[in-house]
């Protein structure tokens, strides 16, 4: 699965081409600006592109590496 | 008392590396290309009309005009830094919404005309998404209508 990540203000940031990958990038993300947590998220999206699922917030993927 | 540096500009100077490699899923090259004919693209936006100026003209901007620091792909093509995000069709913008809500609850229709400067890229793959180039005033001037995302 492809992910896009996005900025709170819909603009492209990244592209990820898997679940890590995306949680991996929002991660880093957070470490470089702990304050833009819940302002970037990883969409997934179709093969061509399309979001077609609930967005990762990047506080979600912190807590997600925490809890592991 | 200490020594004032001779050089202040080269004590300020940040050292870059000398070669990078490209991330994964970043294309080795981004094509741009301006808007010759009429094209219809969509964005989602928190806007509730189209006269809604101020709100559309928020949601018509990029990354770099609202002060966000290059992340990622930016920091690779910083032209994506100055881009706006936007769908080639209404379902997919309307994905992106029921996704992230935050991104905003409406869409708006953009009738990109010619002869604005408004530049779009061309994707290898083609995918759904659209990064443009315009002053946000100008792509005003091309907001056709805004729906309700749902």
């Amino acid at each position: 699965m492809t992910y896009g990540i996005f900025s709170s203000a819909g603009n492209l940031i990244a592209w990820c081409d898997s679940h890590d990958a995306a949680l991996k990038t929002l991660r880093d993300l957070v470490e470089e600006e702990p304050e833009a947590a819940d302002d970037v998220a990883a969409i997934p999206v179709t093969e061509t592109g399309r979001p077609c699922g609930e967005a990762i917030l990047g506080s979600t993927a912190v807590e997600h590496a925490t809890a592991a | 008392m200490p020594k004032e540096d001779p050089h202040p500009i080269r004590a300020a100077t940040v050292v870059s590396p000398t070669w990078i490699e490209l991330p994964a899923h970043v294309p080795a090259e981004l094509v741009v290309e301006p808007v010759l004919k009429p094209r219809m693209l969509f964005r989602v936006t928190f806007a509730a009309s189209r006269h809604d100026r101020e709100a559309l003209l928020h949601s018509l901007t990029s990354n770099y005009e609202l002060q966000q620091r290059p992340r990622k792909i930016e920091r690779i093509y910083s032209v994506l830094h100055f881009a706006i995000s936007t769908w080639t069709s209404e379902d997919a913008a309307r994905a992106n919404a029921l996704a992230w809500p935050k991104n905003g609850d409406h869409i708006a229709r953009l009738h990109l005309l010619p002869s604005l400067g408004i530049c779009m890229n061309r994707p290898q793959n083609g995918s759904e998404h659209r990064s443009i180039w315009a002053a946000p005033d100008q792509v005003l001037q091309c907001v056709a209508d805004v729906r309700k995302s749902k």
